[in-house]
C-alpha cells in the first residue's frame, strides 16, 4: 500500500516538473514562463519530498525535507518577483494578446509628468 | 533500503528519471534560444528545481538519504543567485 | 485570558486559511497544467493595478508571496508607499471581478490573521 502511495507521489511530482518545462518551451513571453516555473516546479518538488519522507520515515529526513519545502515556498516567489520586476524595467517584449498593462501606463504617466516614484 | 522487491516503485523511479531528463532537454532548448537575459535566468531557476528532483529520485533508487543535504544547499544557492542577478541587472539599467 | 483567547482564534483562522489556500493551489495548478499540455489555450494575459489596504509589513509580504504562489497571478511591482500592487494575470477575462476576488478572498483573510 505504501509502495503505491510513494510511487504515485513520485510520478506526479516529476510530471508537474515536466509540465513546467513544457510551459517554458511553449508559452509566449517571460512573465508567462515565470508563472509556469514558480508554481509547477515548487509543487513538484514538494510532492517528491513527501515521497522521500514517506519511504524513509526518519527524523533527520523529515527535518531536511521540511527545510527544503520552507526554502522553496518562501524563496521562489521572491526571486521570481525580483526578476519579473527587472524584466519589466528592461522593456522585455511582451507576447501577443495582452489586454491591458497598467504598470506601463503608470510608468508612462510618471515620465510625462517628470516624477520618479515607482 | 533499495528497490529490490518493489516492482511498482522501480517503474515509478524510471518514469520519474525519464520525465526529468526530458525536462532538462526542454530547459536546455530555452536556455540556448531564449531571446532575452531574464529568459535565461528563469530557465536556470527551472534547472535547479529539476536537479533537486533528480537528487530526490536518486535517493529513492539507492536509499542514500545523505544526499538530501545537497538538495538543501541547492535550494538556498538558487535564491542567492536570483537576487544577485536581479541586483546586477538593475544596476545595469540605471547606468 | 482575553489575549490567549485572541491568540487561539487567530491560530484557528490560520489553519482554516491554510486549508483554503491548499485547495485553491491544487485546483488552479491542475487547471493551468491542463491548459499548458493541451494545444488550445484560453490565455488572456494582462497587468492589473490592485489597491492594498494592509498596514503591517509582514502582512504585505505574505500577501505578495501568496499572490505569486497562486497559479495564474504573479506580483510584478509595488509602489514605495505600499498603496498599490501590480499583478500579472494569466486569465484576465474580467478586471473588476479579479480585483474584487483578490481583495475579498485573499486580502481579507490575511488581514484577519496578521492584524
Amino acid at each position: 500500500m505504501m509502495e503505491w502511495i510513494v510511487s504515485i507521489l513520485l510520478v506526479f511530482g516529476s510530471l508537474f516538473m515536466l509540465v513546467a518545462a513544457i510551459g517554458v518551451v511553449k508559452l509566449s513571453d517571460v512573465y508567462m514562463r515565470m508563472h509556469a516555473i514558480t508554481k509547477a516546479a515548487s509543487l513538484g518538488a514538494i510532492l517528491m519530498l513527501a515521497a522521500v519522507f514517506l519511504w524513509h520515515p526518519q527524523w533527520i529526513v523529515g527535518i531536511e525535507a521540511f527545510m527544503v519545502v520552507i526554502f522553496v515556498i518562501f524563496t521562489a516567489p521572491i526571486g521570481t518577483h525580483m526578476i519579473a520586476r527587472v524584466a519589466h524595467r528592461m522593456d522585455v517584449p511582451k507576447g501577443e494578446g495582452y489586454i491591458m498593462d497598467e504598470l506601463q501606463d503608470e510608468l508612462d504617466r510618471q515620465e510625462k509628468e517628470g516624477e520618479e516614484t515607482l | 533500503m533499495t528497490l529490490e522487491g518493489y516492482p511498482i516503485l522501480t517503474v515509478a523511479v524510471y518514469i520519474s528519471f525519464a520525465s526529468l531528463t526530458i525536462s532538462l532537454f526542454a530547459g536546455l532548448y530555452r536556455l540556448l534560444t531564449g531571446p532575452s537575459l531574464p529568459d535565461r535566468m528563469v530557465v536556470m531557476d527551472l534547472i535547479a528545481s529539476l536537479v533537486i528532483g533528480l537528487i530526490l529520485t536518486y535517493i529513492m533508487q539507492t536509499g542514500q538519504t545523505v544526499y538530501l543535504n545537497v538538495a538543501v544547499v541547492i535550494a538556498l544557492l538558487v535564491f542567492m543567485g536570483n537576487i544577485a542577478f536581479a541586483k546586477y541587472l538593475k544596476r545595469r539599467i540605471e547606468k | 485570558m482575553r489575549k490567549l483567547f485572541g491568540f487561539f482564534v487567530r491560530l484557528l483562522r490560520l489553519m482554516l486559511f491554510v486549508v483554503y489556500y491548499l485547495k485553491e493551489l491544487v485546483l488552479s495548478s491542475l487547471f493551468v497544467a491542463w491548459d499548458i499540455i493541451t494545444p488550445t489555450d484560453y490565455m488572456r494575459p494582462g497587468i492589473v493595478e490592485v489597491p492594498v489596504d494592509l498596514k503591517s509589513e509582514t502582512a504585505i509580504i505574505a500577501f505578495a508571496n501568496l499572490i505569486s504562489m497562486t497559479p495564474g497571478s504573479l506580483t510584478l511591482d509595488m509602489t514605495p508607499d505600499k498603496k498599490k500592487i501590480y499583478i500579472h494575470v494569466m486569465y484576465l477575462y474580467d478586471r473588476d471581478d479579479f480585483i474584487r476576488k483578490t481583495k475579498t478572498q485573499l486580502e481579507k483573510r490575511i488581514q484577519l490573521i496578521f492584524e
